[in-house]
């Protein structure tokens, strides 16, 4: 395309500015004396830092909201390889197209509704607020995004590595292990990394189904913040810019960015 | 028995596991779907033809919560005013996303990274961290009214959050980057030699914009804007923080009656009217850039 006009280049740069605004005004406020924005700010402080630690609010939501991301994509990651490898040698096209809507399905379900549903389904269990209920729903919205992107890797496989190992005697097992799993690590990799982001990154549906015991990072924030809003929300806020930066830098460097976001 | 026969039925056997192997592999991950989300929406539809009494649904059909919900002043006025906010973000994003758009899909290779940089590593920011943000933006005492007070260009604070404004610039912030996305992989697509044809001939910038960039993004704006309008219909975060219960918002509505009201019965009513709507969109969606595809 041509070089784009002055006019283009200013808009683009205001919207680039838009973007980011409000991200440095959190970093700003946090490193800042007062309970209130000044600006320009009148000192430097890490006060709101170490309040953050010391009020403990925070880091037990940062290491649920942590483990489930793991264990979360972890189990997505066993359902989706073993479906997978399932649907590959389906001979019927159409069950498979039909696993793949199903699995594919709770993409299109609005978090919000997803939420209520699972608060609807869980309350008669006593599911609510309780770690277990939290892992299963977060498993819900990650397994299709490592279905996706191993479901791809898997149909990428070239067979006639499988068939070369079992001509040389290997076990199907084996040939799992030694053959089909290596080919597929890179595939699982970014379906992880996805999967990470997007249970770390859930609100709504981590709001719905907890109370006070089991509430994770992105909760607790809010949570906070209707309580008692002062800048500890935004020390803890900025350690999440920092967080989400590194990880964009990361991936940017992995170059899998283009391929495993959404839209 | 005759070896032929071993062979055969063995063969047989082994066949039958080929069939069977495959649906066993793919078993657990259809359970887990089954039991964590067709189920319980499955329960969520039906809690919608129940009544409650003091937060719990009692048995009994009934259709009175459809009947609210679908043919009262106050509910349509709702969907009318949701339908309203989530046309207002998208159609920013897609002011806002044309011109980065463009921007980005002309920057050589080297910059490219950069700028796509600032587009997605916001989206790695926590929305309700990012929706904070621009509550100290926006808010009364906020960044913006603070320059409006010193320089002396309003006398009280502008209310900023709280309403649909700050809503709609939060939401567009929020969600922004999926047009962008949606757009440059449009724009990378058009051929950059109908541009310079086009200006050989004579052709201004804007008519160039007009007649060629914007009827060949055609797709991506119709796939950004599904996303962004659906995903605003689903957003709760911004509505909330930003909004607050002053705004009628179909998703603060279902938040408000299932966790503050108690009544699931309506909430989850009010739940199927809103899958619909998405379910249906995004079917529209499909056909028509299957149609466009064909064309």
């Amino acid at each position: 395309m041509t070089a784009p006009s002055l006019a283009t280049r200013i808009a683009a740069w205001s919207v680039y500015t838009f973007m980011l605004t409000p991200l440095v005004i959190i970093v700003l406020f946090s490193f800042g004396e007062r309970s209130y924005f000044e600006f320009p700010p009148s000192g430097l402080s890490f006060k709101w830092y170490v309040r953050a630690w010391e009020s403990g609010a925070f880091l037990m939501p940062a290491v649920r909201s942590f483990t489930i991301g793991i264990f979360a994509t972890a189990i997505s990651a066993i359902l989706a390889l073993s479906a997978g490898m399932g649907m590959r040698s389906m001979r019927s096209f159409r069950s498979v197209r039909l696993l793949e809507l199903i699995f594919l399905s709770p993409l299109i379900v609005p978090h919000l509704i997803l939420g209520i549903a699972l608060l609807h389904f869980f309350n008669p269990v006593g599911l609510i607020d309780t770690y277990t209920g939290l892992l299963a729903a977060h498993v819900t919205f990650v397994f299709p995004f490592l279905f996706r992107t191993i479901l791809v890797s898997i149909q990428d496989l070239d067979p006639r590595f499988e068939e070369a190992s079992q001509l040389l005697g290997a076990t199907p097992l084996t040939t799992f292990r030694l053959v089909v799993l290596p080919a597929l690590v890179p595939g699982i990799v970014a379906g992880a990394i996805l999967g990470l982001i997007v249970s770390f990154d859930q609100f709504t549906v981590s709001l719905l189904v907890t109370q006070r015991e089991q509430v994770t990072l992105p909760v607790a924030i809010y949570k906070y913040l209707y309580d008692t809003n002062d800048p500890v929300v935004a020390a803890v806020s900025t350690v999440l810019v920092i967080v989400g930066f590194s990880l964009t830098l990361v991936l940017q460097r992995l170059g899998r960015l283009g391929r495993s976001l959404p839209g | 028995m005759t070896e032929t026969t071993v062979q055969l039925s063995s063969a047989l056997e082994k066949s039958r596991l080929q069939t069977i192997g495959p649906f066993l592999l793919a078993a657990p991950a259809l359970a887990v779907i089954i039991v964590l989300v067709a189920i319980p929406l499955v329960q969520m539809v039906d809690a919608s033809f129940h009544r409650q009494e003091y937060g719990l649904v009692v048995p009994g059909f009934t259709l009175q919560n459809y009947r609210e919900v679908l043919f009262s002043g106050p509910y349509l006025e709702l969907f009318y005013k949701t339908a309203l906010i989530a046309l207002g973000v998208t159609a920013s994003c897609i002011c806002l996303g044309f011109p980065v758009a463009i921007h980005l899909t002309s920057a050589s290779r080297d910059r490219r990274p950069v700028l796509y940089f600032l587009i997605i590593a916001p989206l790695l920011v926590n929305t309700v961290v990012r929706s904070y943000g621009w509550l100290l933006m926006l808010g009364n005492r906020g960044v913006l009214n603070q320059i409006f007070g010193t320089s002396g260009l309003t006398d009280q604070p502008i209310a900023l959050t709280g309403n649909t404004t700050g809503v709609i610039i939060g939401a567009t912030q929020v969600f922004l980057p999926f047009m962008i996305l949606s757009l440059a992989t449009s724009l990378d697509g058009v051929d950059r030699r109908l541009l310079e044809a086009a200006e050989i001939l004579g052709a201004g910038r804007v008519r160039r914009f007009v007649e060629i960039i914007v009827p060949l993004s055609v797709p991506g704006i119709i796939a950004g804007s599904v996303l962004v309008f659906s995903l605003m219909l689903g957003a709760i975060i911004t509505p909330l923080m930003l909004g607050g219960s002053a705004i009628r918002f179909l998703s603060v509505a279902i938040y408000t009656d299932a966790l503050v009201l108690f009544d699931l019965p309506r909430a989850t009513a009010l739940s199927v009217v809103l899958l619909l709507a998405v379910t249906a969109l995004y079917a529209l969606q499909r056909r028509y850039l299957r149609g466009y595809k064909e064309r």
